[in-house]
């Protein structure tokens, strides 16, 4: 009985009882000379053959009942898979080993998955057989080829399994499957449910599949058309087999994947440009192709989408010239006068209005690139530019604000100079001539100028002083001002200068006319106005100052028109609110008064201006700013 | 000591008028000193002598900063007078502003007449320098 168990174990090991794995014999697998190595369910080693030892140098008695994965750790997820496949009944897996991956073996080999079957067709282990590779590259490419779902640089992740159980109509699925389908892993779909995520005519096919390998026992491989739960198409192959129990079709176990190769034509393009630059979506600015003769956006990045707020396909085959201001397509022959010449443009910038009708400033600049074909086109960087030329313009503000305060600054320190000085060198005049001369009267004389070369001095000062203290006092809090009250203190303090003069100030001004001001410049700023209208009044008829209000978007304008002398603005305009006069002489001269002015509206933030026509009156503006 | 007919002062300050007066009777020999506030009043004095064919000034004192017309409007409008003798116009000025020196610079070239530039305080030197007729 014994002999007889052994001699069957030897040469017909399928017909052993499979209930009995341990006393199983396997002494045949001494005596083959192939590499082979036997898995049982649970990925034990049972058994190898002498060969498999001393490739991978490793003893049976050691290594026997051990987990397979746990000689081969850096393998363990690829050859569990595999093994798991195979133990689903799926044949001849190919495996591409890396002898680097492992300190077993140096040699690289390719390993063959089989299932390993009782004599009943029930699988209860792996039978893997190792082959060396001999010609390389012609295997390589074998297996790139393969049908096989699972060749070398197979991605795992993309690749899953499923089982339909006929008898109980029950489909399972692994959760790759469920990924594939863009389904939550725990959903768990009818037959029917999966047969109808296919889609048009790839639904056809695969009921047909189905019903066919329930019928009459044939495997399938398929690619079809699969629509994702959101509604996306994509390509799969799917590969069914049958297993057969008494004869009957009782289960069908296979596989899904992904596949990108066979995507519609225009997605290759695409992908074909993105490869060649393969930073095109990875660039933090927008990037655009155009076909150099046509003009026609070959392509855009999400950036630019993005920047833009418009989808791609706005773009997309459409020309450029469609996209850019108008003022802007006569520059175009002056790009392509540079792309042909350079082979690039210098950036240009205009301002381009997105999808929301926003307004952005933005720099493009292009270069010609020609892609494998050896087609030429426009490589264009398309950046937001808006922040920084806000920037560049506040910055260019700022500037000019502090040019005109330096402006004020240097005028100031000419003025001081040249007064100060013109008073010094009277003084050593008349000291000299005074210390020269004997005669009383002539001597007395002098005394007299130098008293008044003094009191123009400290007039000056006062003048000096005056200047200095708009520019100090800036910093002060403006107050809510009522304008006619102040306009009232002024008309109070010329009160006599009117009555000399039989003139009249006409008040326009609503009661409830606020603004915002220093009471001291308010003052000054009125005081000034009104009196310059005086003083500069027509001599052939009674001055006349006509006070009035216009409400701006940003301003509060005073407008002080008068019948006076007037201005030739064309002459002075550029001087009236200057300070190139001095002010230390007689009361009809323009002074000092009207560059103070500016300088005290223009510390609350507000401006001056004037109209003028001589002999008919001037009006001058002064706004005042709302905030 | 050449001698010289009339002299003009055009400026606003009265000492300095004075004390130009004082220094030229002291050290120049003319005929008349004339003086005017400001540029207006010369120009119109001086287009008055024109019409009425007498002789205009022959030496000029002139200031910069004057109010009305200044010293360079003055300058613009004269040099563009049908003077065919040859003036010498002396600007005299206590500004410091380059503008002033560039300004000196462009009209001297514009003209026959003989500018010069010159700084205050003016001194017994400089006044008899500047008096020699151009």
């Amino acid at each position: 009985m014994e002999s007889s168990y052994k001699l069957v174990g030897k040469f017909f090991p399928y017909m052993s009882t499979p209930k009995n794995n341990s006393s199983f014999s396997l002494d045949w697998i001494k005596q083959i000379p192939s590499s082979i190595v036997i898995i049982d369910t649970n990925f034990k080693i049972i058994s190898a053959s002498p060969k498999w030892q001393t490739n991978f140098q490793l003893n049976l008695s050691q290594i026997e009942g051990n987990n397979i994965t746990s000689f081969f750790p850096e393998l363990a997820t690829q050859l569990k898979t595999r093994l798991q496949y195979s133990l689903d009944g799926l044949r001849d897996i190919k495996f591409k080993y890396n002898a680097n991956d492992s300190k077993y073996s140096s040699k690289d080999s390719i390993w063959h998955f089989n299932p390993w079957k009782d004599g009943y067709g029930n699988i209860i282990g792996v039978i893997i057989k190792i082959k060396p590779i001999t010609k390389n590259q012609e295997l390589k490419i074998e297996l790139n080829k393969t049908k096989l779902i699972l060749n070398q640089k197979c991605d795992v992740a993309k690749i899953g399994s499923w089982e339909i159980d006929i008898i109980k109509n029950v489909l399972l699925w692994t959760p790759i499957v469920n990924k594939i389908h863009g389904l939550p892993v725990n959903y768990k779909p009818t037959l029917e449910e999966a047969i109808n995520f296919y889609h048009g005519e790839s639904q056809d096919v695969i009921r047909k599949a189905v019903n066919d390998a329930i019928n009459f026992g044939t495997p399938w491989n398929e690619k079809a058309q699969l629509k994702q739960k959101d509604g996306t198409l994509i390509t799969v192959n799917t590969i069914g087999r049958p297993k057969f129990k008494d004869g009957k079709c009782n289960r069908i176990i296979g596989t899904i994947q992904n596949i990108k190769s066979t995507a519609p034509t225009k997605i290759n393009n695409l992908k074909t440009v993105i490869e060649e630059y393969p930073l095109f979506e990875k660039v933090p600015f927008g990037l655009a192709i155009i076909d150099l003769n046509s003009g026609t956006f070959l392509n855009v990045n999400n950036q630019f989408s993005k920047l833009s707020g418009f989808e791609k396909e706005h773009f997309l085959q459409h020309n450029v010239m469609d996209y850019v201001p108008t003022n802007f397509k006569n520059k175009n022959a002056d790009l392509f006068k540079q792309l042909k010449e350079k082979g690039f443009f210098e950036p240009v910038k205009f301002i381009f209005s997105t999808k929301q009708k926003h307004q952005l400033n933005i720099k493009v600049s292009g270069t010609i690139v020609k892609n494998s074909l050896g087609v030429k086109s426009i490589l264009c960087t398309i950046e937001n530019i808006t922040t920084q030329t806000k920037l560049e313009n506040k910055l260019k503000s700022t500037i000019s604000v502090v040019r005109e305060r330096n402006e004020q600054l240097l005028n100031f320190a000419h003025m001081v100079s040249h007064n100060l000085k013109t008073h010094a060198t009277n003084f050593s005049l008349l000291l000299n001539f005074l210390n020269d001369e004997t005669n009383k009267i002539q001597r007395n004389k002098f005394m007299k100028m130098l008293f008044s070369a003094s009191d123009n001095l400290s007039e000056t000062i006062k003048g000096l002083r005056e200047v200095v203290a708009v520019n100090t006092s800036v910093n002060e809090e403006k107050k809510n001002i009522s304008l006619i009250d102040s306009v009232f203190v002024v008309e109070q303090n010329v009160a006599g200068l009117l009555k000399e003069t039989n003139g009249k100030i006409i008040n326009e001004i609503p009661e409830d006319t606020m603004v915002k001001a220093l009471p001291a410049y308010l003052n000054s700023i009125l005081t000034n106005c009104i009196t310059n209208s005086i003083k500069y009044r027509n001599p052939d008829k009674n001055p006349i100052i006509i006070l009035s209000i216009e409400d701006e978007k940003n301003y509060t304008v005073l407008s002080i028109e008068d019948n006076g002398l007037g201005i030739d603005l064309e002459k002075y305009g550029n001087k009236i609110f200057g300070l190139y006069k001095t002010f230390h002489r007689n009361k009809e001269s323009v002074g000092i008064g009207l560059y103070i002015t500016k300088n005290q509206i223009e510390a609350l933030n507000g401006k001056i201006s004037v109209k003028s026509t001589p002999n008919q009156g001037s009006t001058f503006k002064v706004y005042f700013n709302k905030i | 000591m050449t001698k010289i007919n009339d002299i003009a002062i055009i400026d606003d300050d009265a000492i300095t008028v004075f004390g130009l007066r004082k220094l030229i009777t002291m050290y120049v020999e003319c005929n008349s000193i004339q003086s005017y506030a400001n540029g207006k009043v010369a120009l119109d004095g001086f287009i008055e002598k024109i019409n009425q064919k007498q002789q205009i000034p022959e030496i000029l004192f002139l200031d910069i900063n004057m109010p009305i017309m200044d010293g360079w409007e003055f300058l613009e409008a004269f040099l563009k007078l049908n003077i065919s003798t040859k003036i010498k116009i002396n600007i005299v000025t206590s500004s410091i502003d380059p503008y002033d020196k560039k300004q000196w610079e462009f009209y001297k070239t514009k003209t026959h007449h003989l500018i010069t530039f010159n700084l205050k305080p003016i001194d017994k030197n400089i006044i008899t320098e500047i008096t020699k007729v151009a």
